[in-house]
């Protein structure tokens, strides 16, 4: 897959696609094709994911992987957009080596690479006598292959070294490598009494790549 | 007519009115005017009575157009994160605008209006209207986030996304339809309503569905 990132308010992606090459992408992103191109269907169970995993993330909470991918044949070019300002990504995932991105904002992928939904972090809020769970949903994607996402707002990227920690809020954290730990911790909103609200943050914690950004 | 960018990232148009000159625009759309400009009423004619509340109640397009008449200099917003395009039309060049991208147009080009039709599936019953322009004069317009244009030669077909359709020329034929997406009754039912694009002529699409975006 060749993309190219086209605009830079509001990017869209262009990927030029050789006769019989495939890449998968989430249904209704696409903005163009050209008329060679071929659009069918993809499930989860033809990528190795099972009806019962999937079901349990959407009983969890707002999961937004959706049941199936489009997948788009070439030869020929396709455009995607996400309809929101940010930053695009094309990253080339080497054999074996796995992402974990933030769920809604993967564009597209090659065929070759592995996808796999997971809970990236969990807590819970206490309101009253009721509790009310809360999850980060992340796209596991393994290489090989190159895929292709997208930021709302701006990119800050870190290398976090072994025992090297930052703190993101939950709704910024957009990447992190599966080898950096990720916790949900709680901090006291400033000027607050002991006992006051109490924020959700994540602690993540190297050796890693990780990736947050500045809109949501 | 002077027509100038005011860029950033929600961007404006500046338009220079010499004396007598005049624009018109969608009401509602001025960000600030000379005093010395005035505003006055250009009534939509086409379609008579049932065309009229068809377009109106249904497409979105307004009864009036608003026409700001010089000297001096008024400027326009679309209010949404994107680019402008100033267009100079040549003489009979017809351009169609997608509904609510037009941000001002010189007095002397005609307006008209172009009904797409819809797929008649649930959601698309009805299709839209786009604003028909026929040269000679400038116009400027707005797309939401980006814009990405082309050229397409005869016959050459492209299939968009209704959102994405920011111009188009008259030549190019624009059609609704269903496209499947995968076999079977998923297939049928998760189909994707597009528009497919058929040259010759230019086209520009936009990265932002701006219905998706007010939404």
């Amino acid at each position: 897959m060749k993309a190219d990132t086209v605009g830079a308010i509001t990017p869209a992606v262009l990927v030029a696609l050789a006769p019989g090459e495939k890449i998968l992408a989430a249904h209704e992103i696409m903005l163009h094709m050209d008329g060679a191109v071929k659009v069918s269907r993809k499930t989860m169970k033809q990528l190795g994911v099972s009806r019962a995993h999937l079901m349990g993330m959407h009983a969890r909470g707002d999961a937004e992987e959706n049941y199936f991918f489009a997948e788009f044949e070439g030869p020929g070019n396709v455009t995607f957009s996400r309809d929101k300002g940010g930053e695009v990504r094309v990253v080339h995932l080497a054999p074996g080596q796995t992402v974990r991105l933030r769920s809604g904002h993967l564009v597209c992928f090659d065929e070759s690479v592995r996808y796999f939904p997971m809970v990236l972090a969990h807590w819970v809020v206490q309101r009253g006598n009721d509790q009310e769970n809360h999850y980060v949903f992340a796209d596991e994607l393994t290489g090989p292959g190159t895929i292709v996402f997208q930021s709302y707002g701006n990119i800050l990227s870190f290398t976090l070294g072994p025992t090297e920690a930052i703190r993101t809020s939950p709704e910024s954290l957009l990447l992190t490598a599966p080898s950096n730990g990720v916790q949900v911790n709680w901090l006291a909103s400033p000027g607050m009494v002991a006992g006051g609200n109490l924020e959700p943050v994540l602690d993540v914690r190297g050796p890693g790549a990780i990736m947050v950004h500045s809109g949501v | 007519m002077e027509l100038e960018t005011l860029k950033g990232v929600v961007p404006a148009v500046l338009a220079t009115l010499a004396p007598q000159e005049s624009v018109y625009c969608e009401h509602g759309i001025m960000l600030y005017k000379d005093p010395t400009v005035t505003v006055g009423r250009k009534t939509v004619q086409s379609g008579g009575m049932f065309g009229s509340i068809k377009r109106t109640t249904v497409g979105g397009i307004p009864f009036f157009l608003s026409e700001f008449t010089g000297p001096g200099s008024v400027a326009f917003s679309r209010d949404g994160v994107g680019e402008i395009r100033d267009i100079e039309l040549a003489p009979n060049e017809v351009l169609d605008i997608a509904e609510g991208s037009l941000l001002c147009a010189e007095n002397r080009i005609p307006y008209d209006m172009l009904y797409v039709k819809g797929t008649n599936r649930v959601g698309r019953m009805l299709g839209f209207w786009m604003d028909r322009l026929t040269g000679p004069g400038k116009i400027a317009l707005h797309g939401y986030g980006n814009i990405i244009s082309m050229t397409l030669a005869a016959q050459e077909k492209i299939t968009a996304d209704y959102g994405a359709l920011l111009y188009k020329s008259g030549s190019v034929e624009a059609k609704s339809l269903n496209l499947p997406f995968g076999g079977g009754l998923l297939g049928k039912l998760e189909a994707y309503e597009v528009l497919e694009l058929i040259g010759p002529g230019k086209v520009a699409l936009q990265s932002i569905d701006p219905k998706k975006e007010h939404t």
